[in-house]
């Protein structure tokens, strides 16, 4: 027999349960219709042709294990993420090409992502100026197809860092993710764990 | 001492521990490239990319505050950076083995890394990356006589770096 305290409890709680999934139905319903209404049905903008500017690509070459420098013209988006994305996209078309010094394929679609993170100083708080964090987000594709060696992964992982430096001065420090994961290395030998410092993986004479 | 005699594979975690532990005066790290980029085959040597540092170990233990630390105590190393205390002695171990290879007619080139098996060893070390020829059609990419060419010239190389102990380093193979 259940007691009659426990009966009366149990109906409570049960038309507690329907009042609150029809509050929550109601609730969605509502946001729904917002979002709707929220809705541009406007034709979008046209896309805006990017002026082209000057990009100076740090290509590596394994013949002689340097990276050089390599100033090309290139329509460049002004967000600062979408370009370091467009010129690093650029460095591995070079690298693709069939004549290339340092052979890796994927081309630009190896590039998912580029993040840029202010590096927060002593104050908590990172300035305008501060300097940056770069994210370098790589498809999974490019990563199993990278060719495994020291000297050619640390070749993709140096150009790739001094790029950076070379065309966005404030990213000092990189990182590197495989798919929004982080990955221990790129094929094998290069560490991907580590934080690069990008002004010092510049190559020095 | 050799990490690998066989087939069986270790880490590169496991391979720094075995080198930290022998107090290995010289380490080594050796690779193969499938095929080399350049015209002819060569020989790749890395030192780490850590910045130097003076000493990279935390301080002893003390068994309590104002106590003096406990005899013996070295103190401890950060495992990922241990080798950033020995890079001046990997940088001199990496020019006595490219003057060996040199002598022997052999390419070398020189680089800074980020291998995660040398950035963890607690002395002088060098990648060593053996890219013998570039193979154009079906043939073995493996050069017996070029890799004992070089592993003459690695081994001339570390009797050099031993019988000069006393100038490059302080411990003796």
């Amino acid at each position: 027999m259940i007691p009659r305290h426990q009966t009366v409890l149990f109906v409570i709680l049960l038309l507690a349960s329907v009042i609150m999934g029809a509050v929550l139905w109601n609730q969605l319903r509502r946001a729904h219709e917002r979002l709707l209404r929220g809705q541009d049905s406007a034709p979008t903008q046209a896309p805006l042709v990017a002026p082209a500017e000057q990009a100076t690509l740090m290509v590596a070459n394994d013949a002689d294990n340097s990276v050089e420098p390599r100033i090309l013209t290139l329509p460049l988006p002004q967000n600062p993420e979408a370009r370091a994305r467009a010129v690093l996209g650029k460095l591995l078309d070079l690298y693709a090409a069939p004549d290339a010094a340092h052979p890796v394929p994927g081309g630009a679609n190896s590039i998912a992502q580029v993040f840029l993170v202010p590096i927060a100083e002593g104050s908590g708080k990172a300035s305008p100026t501060a300097p940056q964090l770069a994210v370098v987000n790589l498809t999974s594709a490019f990563a199993a197809g990278h060719p495994s060696g020291l000297e050619i992964e640390t070749l993709t992982i140096l150009s790739i860092c001094a790029t950076l430096n070379a065309n966005l001065p404030r990213v000092t420090e990189v990182r590197f993710l495989v798919d929004g994961q982080t990955r221990a290395t790129l094929a094998g030998h290069a560490d991907l764990t580590r934080t690069y410092l990008a002004a010092e993986m510049v190559p020095r004479p | 001492m050799t990490t690998r005699e066989s087939g069986a594979d270790l880490d590169a975690d496991r391979r720094a521990e075995i080198a930290n532990r022998a107090n290995a005066a010289a380490c080594l790290n050796l690779h193969a490239a499938l095929v080399s980029s350049t015209s002819g085959p060569a020989v790749h040597l890395f030192i780490s990319s850590l910045p130097p540092a003076a000493d990279a170990r935390f301080p002893p233990l003390r068994p309590r505050l104002f106590e003096p630390p406990v005899a013996g105590d070295p103190g401890f190393v950060p495992w990922r950076t241990a080798q950033s205390a020995w890079i001046r002695r990997s940088t001199e171990l990496a020019g006595v083995l490219n003057s060996a290879l040199t002598h022997a007619g052999i390419t070398v080139t020189l680089g800074q890394t980020a291998l995660p098996a040398i950035d963890s060893m607690a002395c002088p070390a060098v990648a060593v990356e053996i890219a013998p020829q570039r193979q154009t059609d079906a043939t073995s990419a493996d050069d017996a006589g070029f890799e004992a060419k070089v592993a003459e010239a690695l081994a001339a190389a570390l009797v050099e770096w031993r019988a000069d102990g006393g100038q490059f380093g302080e411990r003796r193979l």
